[in-house]
């Protein structure tokens, strides 16, 4: 195993600038806000030129700068795909560690409370729209109710199992498919795009953090914590997940590609967001309509390309500071375990 | 070494082999082979189905109806038949009178007889069946008057009168009893008891026996049961790849003579190739794959102009169809007419134009084409680009600019628009951009709202819309606007989506359906296309050309305005001197 | 473990019903999941657009209720209803038949399937047989480890239309070179892929397979690499060498086996892919598969083969998981 070079100093300074640029050209897009800069204008006397002097990156079918449209969809990278990533990661982390921690029979729930809200909820379905609030109102007190009556009596809440169903739904209906389906419902916006990748995204996340939660769980260290009485909340939130991490937080980068990637692929099927609406995703899209423009294709894999090394290389950096590979491998390993 | 040795065999191998074996067509020069690029599948050859425009024109390859349409001359000419109809009127009832050609013949030799149109026709009204859609176009035949001397005779008896009637009757493709009913089930029973709505009719066995040989899908797909009268048969059908006829050794109008366009059929084998991208469509084209590529893109078509103009003909004769830009007329915001005017001002037709079309294509005042010269209103003029005349119009309407926008005292939100249209169509979406952009520049906001096809048709029945983008199909024989314009086609009733009308216009409509003499009706037609120019329920913005690319091996190409635009069945092979 | 196995394989079975059945249910019970019979270039005949809708709505069947009850409020309706239409077929192993041309559902996956298996299911094997050479390559060399993992990501992140557009502008457009294909199969008149015909089958698949391969040897090589330099690390591995075993043999006797679940466990991930298909690929080079015909469905409101393509691919997937758990359980045993 040989050590890595010592330049990472150097990429990593890269990365941050390139990143920061990025972060520097979503808020210029959107201090300028609806009012379209003038540099995306469209001009239909300028469609699809090569680059030059004045357009560096050359103009799209629409007569629009490229490098100005590539500037100003990082607005809708930083407002749709990292905050969809960031949601599937989070969502994928915590159900997943909560799977893993709890497994089919940690986590105990009062049989008067199951009893109420069951109850409640088929009362809410058997009867009129009209009187749905009541019923979750009654049912949520009810709830509370029954938590501080003396019958005692629980039922293990099968945790692990509902989250696996749950991870095997989602991922059993192709993804395009449940998008397309899905912008039949719906016109695709900004948070039902958001909603679609992250509600799509997540079940890689949540199975690498449930098989890591489990195996950390059986780790001396955390046996003790429980032994001296922490509560569950503290032994996940304050020693599980800081272990959890790294590995984690190279998930991040991949959920984003996945994230980029559909986004970009719903645009290329013409079901993405509005034309008015930039993003990377549709500049690579509009390279189908004209296919001798390959300074679309070349000007939107650049920045693409650019971004994911970047965020490759300090998540994996990152990672390599704490407890490496360690945990990716056993996290990797332990995927295998069990759906 | 050895295995780059191996794998280099191999690949040289496979590409060796792909050189021979790619342009192994079977061309003779008295009977082409023609390949056609389609965006997409027919779905279902079903001669009542029908459910797209491929679906008719491989049909028409199959089965023949009563009439058909010349494109070029742009005139109904016979088919199945000797002459154009008699029309006759008698009191309340229209009586058209054919007479099938003496020639015509099935494949298995039977002539085609007057017994093969009423069955034909008992079938499009037969319950059950995946014929809904043509069952409306023939609802106006009540019955059929055979001739007892002569079986090729008939009569149809026509409820009331519209000039429309004589071609509209000819227009369903005949079909063979002999395949499609060899038992029989529907002759015991009478057109007009099939056509009764609502009857326990779909319930007999006679009729369910029919209905399941009939909806057998592997009927639909086979040689030996879908062939009609038509010069052509199908040879093979790979779903969502190709579908390939080949022309019958002999067709019964092979020996006609003089032969009319409609009764030639040169190319020996006909294939309709399934590429759905246009991109790969235009490559495979340019590599010789394609001789045919209907409906191009606007951009691949100037492209190919400057690449490859030495290997294909171009064409790009004017369509029926048009652009318009709708407007929901029973919105709140839209119900004045000088807000609609002003929003029609807001349109630069002319950029729209040349970015979209690359310089053809063709404006007009109307949805009438000006190639129709008898009936286009030419003295209204062509609605300007004026952005200014369009914010005067708007404060004429009770708007007011403010800084958050438009405000009429009457209505609680500042004027905002909401303009949905096809999503992934790139010409609706340069329309809908330019749009935006202009009325940016008189402070209104337009939101863009490219939707699924599936539920834009829903947001459009149900009027949850205010300025839609649509394309409208015409035809130069039918002056039939009702459904349209109608207001009995508001809603999920018809296809008016701008919920345009009132009394008076519907009172119009039906006139000009009425109407025969082409005098009274051009004047009819002149008065609807003054009253759509200032109450502007659609904005038309141009007329489409077909723009076709022929492989110049081919000649006699007939291109045309009417679908699909140009005449395969004339397709001949050029001269080499001329290639 | 047999006992283990069915359980498991019935609670597969169930989980696959299961999901047909709300995507059965929600997508008939929402509006805008109804098939039209006039789309909006169809004006239709005038006075007759309202019967010909219903009359077609009819021949469908949708005019049943849905369920056999429905809810806010309760409602019975008992068993003449679609759910209970489509179970029952379903049982007897019909998927119903297409909205657009009635023919059989299972007819038109068949006939997808025999375009999309080749397809997909030799571009697994290859990123499969691809991915572990070079894994255990990376994982041996640091220096191809520094070469290859950008060029991985950078893979990894490449939307795949951009893939098979760049391989089709470059290698089948005449501007380039014309070495392949540009679309379809070139099977004339042969229903779907002929195995006879398979030399020209590969020339024809070259480029789409090419494509997938790709886009997804990253997401199967990086994590092998990524264990099988974690298990290189590991005690038992200084001691192989230090017996004398070569660094071949560590890597394929020692190694290996030991990083096999990972691999076994993504590559049971692609495995629904295969089924499904890939919408984009097929699209791009005009390829009559399943992924075409799901996008096709969903378009045109043709519920029953949606229904039937979203059961097949669950199947698939949770039989892949399944296959994976009892292989990896027989490697190791540990992991049972």
């Amino acid at each position: 195993m040989a050590a890595l070079p010592s330049r990472p100093l150097l990429l990593r300074g890269l990365a941050w600038a390139w990143l920061g640029g990025l972060v520097l050209a979503a808020l210029w897009a959107w201090q300028t806000g609806s009012a379209q800069p003038a540099a995306t204008q469209l001009d239909l006397s300028q469609l699809s030129l090569p680059p030059s002097a004045r357009h560096w990156l050359g103009t799209d079918p629409f007569g629009r700068d490229v490098l100005a449209v590539l500037l100003a969809g990082t607005r809708n990278l930083l407002a749709v795909s990292l905050p969809a990533a960031l949601v599937a990661t989070a969502l994928g982390a915590s159900l997943g560690a909560a799977a893993g921690y709890w497994g089919n029979r940690g986590l105990r729930v009062r049989r008067a409370a199951v009893v109420v809200i069951m109850f409640s909820v088929v009362g809410a379905l058997v009867t009129g729209p009209q009187l749905l609030p009541r019923w979750l109102l009654a049912g949520a007190l009810g709830a509370t109710a029954a938590h501080y009556l003396p019958l005692r009596a629980t039922w293990p809440l099968p945790l692990d199992r509902l989250v696996l169903a749950a991870g095997a739904f989602t991922a059993s209906v192709p993804r395009l498919v449940l998008a397309l389906l899905l912008a039949a419902l719906h016109a695709p916006s900004k948070p039902w795009l958001l909603a679609v990748l992250a509600g799509t995204c997540w079940p890689p996340t949540a199975r690498l953090s449930r098989t890591l939660v489990a195996q950390l769980r059986r780790q001396p260290y955390i046996e003790a914590g429980r032994a001296a009485g922490f509560s569950d909340w503290r032994i996940l939130w304050r020693h599980l997940l800081p272990n959890a991490k790294p590995a984690l937080r190279a998930s991040l980068p991949l959920n984003l590609t996945v994230c980029f990637g559909l986004q970009t692929t719903l645009s290329f099927l013409g079901i993405g967001l509005p034309p008015d609406e930039l993003d990377w995703g549709r500049t690579l899209a509009d390279a189908r309509l004209e296919p001798s423009a390959w300074w679309l294709t070349v000007g939107g894999l650049f920045f693409l390309t650019c971004t994911m090394a970047a965020l490759h290389l300090l998540s994996a950096t990152d990672s390599r500071n704490g407890t490496p590979h360690s945990t990716l491998k056993t996290a990797d390993q332990r995927v295998t375990n069990k759906d | 070494m050895l295995r780059f040795a191996v794998v280099w065999g191999l690949i040289s191998g496979i590409l060796g082999l792909a050189a021979c074996s790619s342009p192994a067509t079977s061309d003779s020069a008295a009977a082409p082979t023609v390949r056609v690029c389609w965006p997409r599948d027919p779905e279902s050859l079903n001669p009542v189905a029908l459910p797209n425009a491929y679906a008719v024109q491989a049909n028409n390859l199959l089965y023949q109806s009563l009439l058909t349409v010349d494109g070029v001359t742009r005139r109904h000419v016979p088919w199945l038949v000797t002459a154009l109809p008699k029309v006759e009127q008698r009191d309340s009832l229209t009586y058209l009178h054919y007479r099938l050609h003496p020639r015509a013949r099935w494949d298995n030799g039977q002539p085609v007889v007057a017994r093969d149109v009423v069955f034909t026709l008992k079938v499009l009204n037969c319950p059950g069946l995946p014929n809904e859609s043509l069952r409306g176009l023939v609802s106006f035949i009540r019955e059929v008057q055979l001739d007892a001397a002569d079986p090729r005779r008939f009569t149809f008896v026509c409820r009331g009168y519209a000039p429309d009637y004589s071609f509209n009757s000819g227009d369903f493709p005949i079909l063979p009893e002999y395949l499609l009913d060899a038992p029989g089930h529907l002759s015991a029973l009478s057109l007009r008891q099939l056509a009764q709505p609502d009857s326990a009719v779909g319930k007999l066995p006679a009729v369910r026996a029919f209905q399941t040989a009939f909806n057998q899908a592997a009927r639909w797909r086979d040689a030996r049961t879908l062939r009609g009268s038509g010069a052509y048969e199908l040879a093979s059908w790979q779903v969502g790849q190709q579908v390939t006829f080949v022309r019958k050794s002999h067709w019964w109008a092979d020996d006609i003579s003089p032969k009319t366009p409609a009764w030639t059929a040169q190319p020996g084998r006909i294939e309709f190739h399934v590429v759905p991208n246009p991109a790969t469509a235009l490559l495979a084209l340019r590599r010789g794959k394609l001789d045919v590529y209907p409906h191009m893109p606007g951009a691949d078509f100037a492209r190919l102009q400057t690449t490859d103009s030495a290997s294909f003909r171009f064409y790009s004769p004017a369509s029926y169809r048009v652009a318009v830009l709708e407007m929901n007329v029973q919105q709140p915001a839209l119900r004045d007419a000088r807000t609609r005017q002003a929003l029609a001002l807001l349109v630069d037709y002319n950029r729209l134009l040349r970015a979209t079309q690359y310089g053809q294509g063709q404006r007009s005042t109307s949805l009438i084409s000006p190639h129709e010269r008898w009936a286009y209103h030419d003295s209204l003029p062509l609605r300007p680009y004026a952005p200014s005349q369009a914010a005067e119009l708007l404060r004429q309407a009770g708007w007011q600019r403010t800084a958050d926008g438009w405000r009429h005292p009457q209505q609680q939100n500042p004027l905002a628009l909401k303009l949905v249209y096809g999503a992934g169509d790139r010409t609706y979406e340069t329309i809908a951009l330019l749009f935006q952009q202009s009325a940016r520049q008189v402070g209104l906001t337009v939101t863009l709202q490219p939707t699924e096809a599936g539920r834009l048709s829903e947001l459009r029945r149900n009027g949850e819309f205010d300025l839609s983008l649509r394309t409208l199909y015409g035809n130069p024989f039918s002056y039939d606007l009702r459904p349209l314009l109608h207001t009995r086609s508001i809603g999920s009733q018809g296809a008016n989506r701008s919920r345009f009308g009132n009394a008076a216009s519907d009172q119009l409509l039906e006139t000009i359906y009425a109407t025969e003499d082409s005098v009274g009706k051009a004047r009819l037609l002149r008065r609807l296309q003054t009253l759509l120019y200032q109450e502007v329920p659609f904005t038309p913005l141009f007329f489409e050309p077909n723009r076709l690319a022929v492989s110049r091996r081919f000649e006699n190409v007939r291109p045309s305005g009417l679908e699909p635009g140009y005449d395969i069945s004339s397709f001949r092979l050029a001269p080499p001197a001329r290639q | 473990m047999v006992r283990r196995l069915a359980l498991r394989l019935a609670g597969a079975l169930a989980t696959a019903w299961l999901i047909a059945s709300t995507c059965f249910l929600l997508s008939r019970a929402l509006g805008a999941g109804a098939p039209q019979l006039l789309n909006d270039e169809q004006t239709g005949a005038f006075d007759h657009y309202t019967a010909a809708e219903t009359q077609f709505r009819q021949r469908l069947g949708l005019q049943q209720p849905l369920f056999y009850f429905r809810l806010l409020p309760w409602r019975w309706h008992g068993t003449p209803n679609q759910y209970h239409s489509w179970l029952t077929e379903a049982l007897h192993g019909r998927l119903g038949a297409s909205f657009r041309d009635g023919a059989a559902v299972e007819t038109s996956l068949r006939t997808a399937l025999r375009v999309t298996l080749p397809l997909t299911g030799s571009a697994l094997l290859l990123t499969a047989g691809l991915a572990l050479p070079l894994a255990l390559g990376m994982a041996r060399r640091p220096q191809w480890y520094r070469r290859f993992v950008p060029v991985a990501y950078l893979l990894d992140s490449l939307p795949l239309f951009v893939v098979g557009m760049l391989l089709l502008t470059l290698l089948a457009s005449p501007d380039f070179w014309p070495l392949f294909p540009a679309y379809g199969l070139g099977t004339e008149g042969a229903e779907g892929i002929f195995w006879g015909n398979w030399l020209n089958t590969a020339y024809y698949l070259a480029l789409p397979v090419a494509a997938l391969v790709l886009v997804s040897v990253p997401a199967l090589a990086l994590p092998l690499t990524e264990a099988l330099r974690a298990q290189q690390r590991q005690a038992y591995v200084a001691t192989a060498r230090a017996k004398g075993a070569s660094a071949r043999r560590v890597a394929w006797h020692h190694l290996l086996p030991n990083a096999l679940p990972v691999f076994i466990t993504r590559l049971s991930d692609l495995v629904p892919g295969v089924v499904a298909g890939s919408v984009v690929i097929e699209v791009v080079f005009a390829l009559p598969g399943m992924g075409r015909l799901l996008a096709e469905a969903a378009a045109a409101r043709d519920l029953p083969v949606l229904i039937g393509g979203v059961l097949l691919i669950a199947l698939s997937r949770l039989l892949a998981w399944l296959v994976a758990d009892t292989i990896n359980a027989l490697i190791d045993p540990r992991l049972a």
